[in-house]
């Protein structure tokens, strides 16, 4: 059944078709919410979340707009996962979630004194990033961890290209404060 | 499949969750108990690990009853 027929379906709620939806992005959205939060548990939450959101607000999916269902769940994940550092942060627990992204490959054959180094510099700018609003975390992470360009980010997230650019600055500032206190 | 039935599996498959709803937590074999018998007989759509939703009369996902919560 293709993706079109499939989201017709869902939209007049019938089960089976919400199901095959389920089964056929549940895994993709996973590994995006994992991204996002520590650890499987809490990508689970942010999964669950996103797909009672999206059979909820199916109806306002638009087949002939924008990028398609992938792209469309994968923002409803992206703001899931963003409520979710929010309920964190608020809560004062154990803050995201960085460090769970995909590294970059180290260079070839560093020095033990380099990796050494590495690690710490790593480390400090996580500690930094995770002092900003969970939304900045999110555009920071797409945007130097995922690497996706300010089109690409305000796609993602369903907002306009100044806004992502405003975020990024106000991230920039903060973090060139963090390391001008520190250093 | 109906509510009774969709708890029933959970039971039997030791499945590891919580049944989540407005006010707390239940462990399957509780609601079983404690559920009235027509609540009980009402046809529903369990996604497994998401929610058991309830199903209208025209055979079309309703209301989300219980979302699943992972046992700690």
């Amino acid at each position: 059944m293709t993706e079109q027929m499939l989201v017709e379906l869902a939209k007049k709620r019938r089960p089976e078709a919400l199901e095959q939806i389920y089964q056929r992005n549940h895994t993709r959205i996973f590994h995006l919410a994992l991204r996002y939060v520590r650890s499987p548990e809490d990508a689970e939450d942010i999964v669950q979340d996103t797909f009672i959101k999206a059979f909820d607000g199916i109806d306002t999916f638009d087949l002939n707009l924008g990028s398609g269902f992938s792209a469309w769940i994968n923002r409803i994940c992206i703001h899931c996962a963003i409520d979710h550092l929010r309920i964190r942060k608020r809560r004062g627990g154990d803050l995201t979630s960085l460090d769970a992204l995909p590294q970059d490959p180290p260079s070839a054959d560093p020095s033990p004194e380099q990796i050494t180094i590495d690690r710490h510099v790593s480390h400090r700018v996580q500690d930094a990033v995770e002092n900003l609003s969970p939304r900045q975390q999110i555009i920071f992470s797409l945007r130097y961890r995922e690497h996706l360009n300010i089109r690409q980010i305000a796609v993602r997230l369903d907002c306009s290209e100044g806004n992502i650019r405003a975020h990024l600055f106000r991230s920039a500032s903060k973090l060139k404060d963090v390391f001008r206190v520190d250093s | 499949m109906n509510l009774r039935g969709a708890l029933e599996k959970l039971v039997e498959d030791k499945a590891p969750f919580l049944l989540k709803d407005q006010c707390r937590d239940w462990e399957a074999n509780d609601l079983l108990d404690s559920l009235s018998k027509g609540i009980l007989t009402r046809p529903v759509h369990m996604l497994c690990g998401v929610y058991i939703a309830a199903i209208t009369e025209k055979g079309l996902m309703g209301e989300v009853l219980f979302r699943f919560k992972p046992r700690a």
